[in-house]
């Protein structure tokens, strides 16, 4: 029999009232408690569309009176919140959140664990108010039942802090993160405490964020936070500190949360597998995770050439190199333009030391995708290793063009230029290079050798004597030796050469000769 | 037993005596009462069809989720022919993918796509009413724009006294220049102002105040077929790809040569050495240094605060002046922008329309450019949960003297109810007005604003100006795959206000970016700055409109010119447009 959704609603009330009037029924049907329906799955791979129907057979057959009622209120209860969870992770909320509900009014002896995770999804949905009802629900269950796990009643005062700041609510806020600091000392919670200060009392906020920094001294969102409260106070050496620790930092803080965990591992169909693996290999750097889960999403789609590519990456940044091979294989027995495994099976060979199997796949790789800098940038680095800057010019050329202000290659162009015996080219892209970064070391090594060792016409000794002066060390007896020559002055330049630890030019010195361009990496 | 239970639901229902009012559920999954009464004060009007502004956005979209189909396209408001009104330029984009035909498209345009180009030949009747009507004058004014269509901005660049137009793409820019006689030049490659990136929002700037106005354009990221792969929501749903999906491109900064031409100063300005995907660009004097500067609002990336090192070079100083990130050091899906003074301070503060899972921000400026996340204390962080804000604009929608907020929704993410409706484009969302309450914060009066927030669209470029020159801001809207429309304001006029436009000696075009300060008989200044940037990919109204609500006496007006000099305006009177030339006031 088909039912429109809107008889179903009926239907589903209906059974739901007449249980609740019926004298045979096993317990009372809580007022509040709400029939579920299933949400539109057609988005999701099958394998994700079959699981949640399964899962949500029973309750469904329940609410329609197919089958009968748990013999326990506490089992609907739980079959409510196992079909929340599994909702819940594949980001049905609305229903999550229905299925939660019904859970918690259907056992409320134990329903601390499904509070939390409506306030978690109401925190999703930026309803603050409601996950604040929730959480403080959690919280009195919680106490109420002397329950013994510290991590949750602390992420429950820690997510309360956050939520009543984010309402501007900071007295309740600073109570919340206080409460959290009793049962344990955490960075975060800090952090907290600092951003409630920061508006009105800087120098407040700089005493708990420092806190969290003894904790965690990496922690990206601390650093922020120190920058905008030492600004506020006009301290700018401290700021600019902390905003350049900020940029460097890797890592953000967060609070550990099993029910949060559990609920996300429940995502095991092969496109949410994928989508998690995504987010360990790429956000988190988390390799063996991401070659767990591309391992497992394979098994569901084999022919899928991302999941064999990055897969393929994960094992690479492992060291796996073989199988890391194998991979890039895989993806493009499906995919054969798949310019990321060409350029994966070239570095591969590079690490083998097979130049022409590197150059010849990273070419291809330029060719598919001649606008990926990554790539062409890869493909530069091999022709250099391969000794051959003069090919790696046009490259290097096109990146610059594309990145006018990539300093890697503007200072690699510089060099292939000096090489090839361009000075004239190279003199021009100085003029940028010297501009833009006026402090670069390389650069100005660089642009000694451009101005002193070119042909008569293109030397400009004042010029390349200065740049010389910016340098220091090892550069500046080998950049000294280039200006010495330059002006013909042999004898002089193997002097210079020999206070070197390894001197490099004295053979064409001694032969009154201008030497070759050395790489400043090399020195 | 089955049949039981289905028969009880009914019984149930007949026998209720209690009177349910019918309940509709909106698309957004909100719930309406259909009988609930509602205060109808048409406080914009749609006339789109009225004055002939037919434009329906075509984004080439064939089924394969190509980025470029979700950003929409801008709309330009500038006078081109120089008669005090302000026509209409329409932005279009084209077919996507390889070996594709337009029959391909899901939805087929009705003509060859191309960008529109309207005459506004506003009339005033013997009754003194503004009849408002435009003329499509594509044909006639030669611009032949068939490339991907994204942002446009507007300048005289060579000083001729006619007002030229750039466009970007996604391939291809393009810069119009205005012969005066109606028609237009493609002069991009002569003027050595060519682009194969993916251009997004620009402005024109006169970076060293050499009186000649350089080219600023945003960048967005790097995507090609060839390299396009599908893309998952965390549920695994297929998707759009994100911003991430690409590598960002750097902008790109053009030097005004003074010959018609410019110089790429992209690298050694530094505005090139760092790279995000940039989507709306703003120029003002951030740091009251009378050196103008750049803000670009980011995707997924931190936005960037390009201070003028009064050189021909910039750095950006967005982190430590904050406004580069959340107030928790996350960068957030920056789409529009605006900046005025909303507090009555006299300092130009920030906001920036974010993605649906994102509040909006607004930045207030601390004094001298520095900035603090003050979103929740203006009341505009909750209600824009759920919203994905493209244009947007501070304007006095009333004419009260404070600055309001009007946001121009349209997700990029698929709207799930709208999906199980069986929408093809499931991505509309309500746009959203919000009152300033004397500048202390904000309320929402999205259910107030008549026709601007009754459709639900994709919207996406939004220009604000004063069409029909009746004293208040009107609002044109771009939406993605749907037509442009024009809201013209019923109740700002109603109010007493005044209209500027400042200009120099040297040149008929409106001057920007000046300064202008109104004190107001309760000693509070308004302060205002014309500009046409902002906004997403669009173009705005060059002159400045001050709302004086009730009062009717005659102001004095401050201003401050772009050389540092001050001059005072007395006796203006009220309720007119007035044009204010630099040397004709009193020095200060």
């Amino acid at each position: 029999m088909k039912f429109t959704i809107f008889t179903l609603m009926f239907t589903l009330i209906g059974a739901f009232g007449l249980i609740a009037g019926c004298n045979n029924r096993p317990y009372e049907i809580p007022t509040g408690v709400q029939p579920i329906t299933l949400p539109d799955l057609s988005k999701l791979d099958t394998v994700a569309q079959s699981k949640i129907k399964s899962a949500c057979t029973s309750i469904l057959q329940i609410q329609t009176g197919e089958r009968e009622l748990p013999l326990q209120p506490d089992d609907l209860a739980t079959q409510y919140a196992t079909v929340g969870q599994l909702l819940h992770a594949y980001s049905f909320l609305d229903e999550a959140a229905s299925c939660y509900k019904n859970a918690i009014l259907l056992d409320p002896d134990n329903n601390l664990p499904w509070n939390y995770l409506l306030a978690q999804i109401y925190l999703d949905t930026h309803d603050t108010s409601a996950a604040i009802k929730y959480l403080r629900e959690a919280e009195r269950v919680y106490i109420t039942l002397n329950k013994t796990t510290p991590e949750l009643l602390h992420a429950i005062y820690y997510y309360l802090g956050d939520a009543y700041l984010s309402l501007n609510q900071p007295e309740e806020a600073q109570n919340a993160f206080e409460k959290a600091l009793l049962i344990k000392n955490n960075a975060i919670v800090h952090w907290g405490l600092g951003k409630i200060a920061l508006a009105t009392e800087p120098e407040t906020a700089i005493k708990h964020l420092q806190d969290a920094l003894k904790l965690n001294p990496n922690a990206r969102n601390t650093h922020y936070s120190l920058m905008m409260a030492y600004s506020k106070i006009g301290n700018n050496r401290q700021a600019q500190l902390h905003k350049s620790a900020f940029e460097q930092g890797s890592t953000e803080l967060s609070i550990p949360d099993n029910l949060m965990q559990a609920v996300g591992d429940l995502r095991d169909s092969p496109a949410a597998l994928r989508a998690r693996g995504d987010a360990s290999l790429f956000l988190y750097g988390d390799y063996p995770t991401a070659i767990k889960l591309y391992t497992n999403a394979l098994k569901h789609s084999p022919n899928d050439p991302s999941l064999h590519l990055n897969l393929g990456l994960a094992k690479l940044r492992m060291g796996l190199v073989q199988a890391a091979s194998a991979h890039f294989n895989d993806t493009l027995a499906i995919d054969p333009a798949h310019s990321r495994a060409i350029t994966g099976l070239g570095l591969i060979a590079l690490s083998q030391d097979d130049m022409p199997g590197a150059l010849s796949h990273l070419q291809r790789a330029v060719e598919i995708e001649p606008n990926s800098r990554e790539i062409r940038q890869t493909y530069v680095n091999t022709l250099l290793q391969n000794n051959d800057p003069a090919a790696a010019i046009e490259h290097l050329q096109h990146i610059v063009d594309l990145f006018p202000a990539d300093q890697t290659a503007i200072t690699l162009l510089i060099y292939c230029q000096l090489t090839d015996g361009r000075f004239e080219d190279a003199q021009q892209q100085l003029e940028t290079g010297l501009k833009l970064f006026p402090e670069d070391q390389a650069v100005a090594y660089y642009g000694v050798y451009a101005f002193a060792a070119g042909k008569e016409a293109q030397r400009n000794i004042s010029k390349a004597s200065k740049l010389s002066s910016k340098l220091g060390g090892e550069s500046r007896l080998v950049a000294d030796g280039y200006v010495l020559a330059g002006q013909g002055k042999f004898t002089e330049a193997v002097a210079s050469e020999e206070r070197l630890k390894i001197p490099f030019n004295l053979d064409p010195y001694s032969k009154s000769r201008l030497p070759q361009i050395i790489r400043y990496d090399a020195l | 037993m089955r049949s039981f239970f289905y028969l009880i639901p009914w019984l149930l229902v007949l026998g209720c005596n209690e009177k349910q009012a019918p309940i509709v559920i909106s698309p957004e999954g909100a719930k309406i009462t259909e009988n609930t009464v509602t205060e109808v004060l048409h406080v914009f009007s749609d006339v789109t069809a009225d004055v002939g502004l037919d434009f329906t956005h075509y984004n080439g979209m064939t089924g394969e989720l190509y980025l470029p189909e979700l950003m929409g396209s801008g709309t330009v408001l500038f006078d081109f022919d120089n008669d005090g009104d302000l026509d209409v330029y329409l932005i279009q984009s084209a077919l996507l993918g390889q070996e594709t035909s337009l029959e391909d498209s899901i939805f087929p345009p009705k003509a060859l796509p191309k960008d529109q180009l309207f005459r506004n030949d506003l009339t005033i009747s013997e009754s003194g009413e503004a009849i408002l009507t435009f003329v499509n004058v594509t044909l006639e004014s030669g611009i032949d724009a068939q490339g991907y269509g994204m942002g446009g901005a507007v300048t005289d660049f060579n000083k001729d006294g006619w007002i030229d137009l750039y466009v970007t793409n996604w391939g291809e820019n393009q810069l119009w220049k205005n012969n005066g006689d109606g028609t237009f030049s493609d002069v991009t490659a002569m003027a050595g102002v060519e682009s194969q990136q993916w251009g997004t929002s620009v402005a024109f700037v006169d970076i060293n105040q050499d009186g000649w106005d350089d080219l600023f354009v945003s960048n967005y990221i790097t995507f090609e077929y060839d390299t396009h792969r599908p893309c998952y929501s965390p549920s695994g749903a297929i998707s759009y790809c994100g911003p991430k999906s690409g590598a960002p491109e750097p902008d790109r900064l053009f030097l005004n040569q003074k010959d018609g031409s410019f110089k790429d100063i992209s690298a050694i300005s530094g505005i090139a050495q760092k790279q995000e995907a940039g989507l709306g660009v703003l120029i003002r004097d951030f740091n009251s240094d009378l050196w103008p500067d750049i803000y670009v609002a980011n995707d997924a990336g931190h936005n960037h605060l390009w201070i003028n090192q009064q050189d021909e070079t910039f750095v950006d100083e967005a982190l430590i002046r904050g406004c580069a990130c959340n107030i928790n050091g996350l960068a957030e899906g920056s789409m529009g922008i605006d900046a005025a003074d909303i507090d009555g301070d006299g300092d130009e503060d920030l906001v920036i329309g974010h993605w649906a899972q994102e509040t909006n921000t607004v930045y207030l400026n601390l004094g001298n450019g520095y900035f603090e996340d003050a979103t929740d204390q203006f009341h505009l962080g909750v209600p824009s949960i759920g919203y994905t804000a493209f244009g947007t604009a501070w304007f006095d929608y009333d004419n009260d003297g404070w600055l309001d907020l009007f946001m121009a929704n349209g997700a990029t993410n698929f709207v799930e109810a709208r999906q199980r409706l069986g929408d093809r484009y499931p991505l509309q969302e309500r746009n959203q007005l919000f009152r300033n309450l004397g500048g202390k914060s904000y309320e929402d009066v999205t259910h107030a604003a008549g026709a601007l927030c009754e459709p639900i669209e994709v919207t996406r470029g939004a220009s604000f100006g004063d069409l029909d020159n009746d004293g208040d801001t009107d609002i044109l809207i771009s939406n993605n795959s749907g037509p442009a429309r024009l809201y013209s304001n019923q109740i700002g006029s109603r109010q007493h206000w005044l209209g500027i436009t400042l200009q120099t000696a040297e040149q008929s075009t409106p001057t920007l970016q000046c300064r202008i300060d109104v004190t107001l008989p309760d000693s509070r200044t308004l302060t205002r700055t014309p500009r046409t940037d902002g906004s997403y990919l669009s173009t705005n109204d060059p002159r400045v409109l001050f709302g004086f609500g009730n009062s009717s006496d005659n102001v004095a007006l401050r201003i401050y010119w772009l050389d540092g000099s001050v001059e005072l305006f007395n006796e203006i009177q009220v309720d007119q447009y007035v044009t204010l030339v630099k040397g004709e006031g009193t020095a200060e």
